[in-house]
């Protein structure tokens, strides 16, 4: 199963020709969604689930059942916009509080016992070479991170944006 | 004018807020206070503010590999919005993480830095604190002094440079005698008395 965050509008949705396969879960939000506060709730309140009831509190679960999570972002500054990086700070409940040396580094240990292959699409008008890189490292990182595996980083600067 | 931008919803109870009250310590100059849901309530307001500053040093935690999504919705508001720019408006970083190496957060200073060069706004440079979870266990401890050393030699780096108003590029700051091991055997005993005193199962 697949899970996809995206912040495209509905015009770009279908101009992008996606295709949900049967199963796959797809997040777009409203763009009124509450920030992470960074509270620990979804890690040492309810573990697994955010504290905060809205359409962004179980992405963590839903994330646990997927194989695959493909992001779907303009690319802000080498970043996914905020709209989709907020996806993302919700979701954070998918991994463990506890911490493990992975390559070196500190990151969390997994919460669940699938692996998911990262992959994501940036558009925008103008991505500058600086932000292509910065955006390539972010989703590397977020793979590392999530221990998971690295997929596809693509860059998509059509006028049709 | 310095302003002093806290891009943590944990308010004045986060990090960042204690980093850049250490900050003031060092001595910036005239300098205005900031909070991230202020800000975001009106940005019109804050870009004109940015308008007549000297600089702006954002404070934001290292959140999934990158900037909080809150500072992210500001920048993006303020990229749509902008304007003229007082030539030579620098912006700094100061911003912390969970895990303990701090080279963790070059990814979220890169990207402040993208947004500078769109923003014809000068990237200062960033002061990165690993270890963020001892720091507020360590606020009773002197800067200089003890796991705070490098913390207040850094520190002073940054103010200098703001002072200045020059670029120091990105300083990664580690705590002094404060190994890795140490680190995470106190964070999870934390996590597990947190969790008990929650009636939480943490795993």
């Amino acid at each position: 199963m697949r899970v996809i965050y995206h912040d495209l509008t509905e015009e770009m949705w279908v101009r992008l020709n996606m295709k949900p396969e049967e199963g796959d879960v797809v997040v777009s939000g409203s763009g009124k969604e509450k920030f992470c506060t960074g509270c620990f709730g979804c890690w040492l309140k309810t573990p697994g689930k955010c504290v905060i009831p809205d359409a962004f509190q179980c992405l963590g679960q839903k994330l646990a059942e997927a194989n695959e999570l493909i992001i779907i972002s303009k690319c802000s500054f080498g970043s996914y916009s905020a709209q989709v990086k907020n996806m993302l700070d919700r979701s954070i409940s998918y991994v463990s509080p506890f911490f493990v040396i992975r390559k070196g580094e500190m990151h969390h240990r997994p919460r669940y016992s699938n692996t998911l292959t990262i992959s994501a699409l940036f558009y925008g008008k103008d991505i500058t070479d600086g932000e292509k890189e910065t955006a390539r490292t972010l989703v590397q990182a977020n793979a590392l991170n999530l221990n998971g595996k690295i997929g596809s980083v693509r860059f998509m600067e059509e006028a049709v944006w | 004018m310095v302003i002093l931008l806290n891009g943590s919803l944990r308010g004045k109870r986060g990090n960042g807020y204690y980093l850049l009250q250490r900050l003031q310590e060092c001595g910036l100059g005239e300098c205005a206070e900031r909070g991230i849901v202020d800000v975001l309530r009106n940005p019109d307001i804050f870009a004109g503010e940015l308008s007549s500053a000297d600089a702006l040093v954002v404070a934001a935690p290292l959140y999934v590999d990158g900037l909080p999504s809150q500072m992210l919705r500001l920048m993006e508001e303020l990229y749509e919005k902008r304007g003229a720019v007082k030539e030579g408006f620098h912006v700094y970083v100061l911003s912390n993480l969970g895990f303990y190496e701090s080279a963790q957060i070059k990814n979220l200073l890169d990207i402040v830095k993208n947004w500078c060069l769109r923003m014809n706004f000068v990237y200062g440079g960033g002061l990165a604190v690993g270890a963020g979870g001892m720091m507020s266990a360590f606020r009773s401890i002197p800067l200089g002094a003890g796991p705070n050393k490098a913390l207040g030699r850094d520190l002073k780096k940054l103010a200098e440079a703001i002072r200045n108003g020059g670029e120091m590029g990105n300083i990664f700051s580690q705590p002094s005698f404060l190994p890795r091991f140490i680190y995470m055997h106190a964070a999870h005993i934390l996590f597990r008395r947190t969790g008990k005193a929650n009636g939480a199962k943490i795993e």
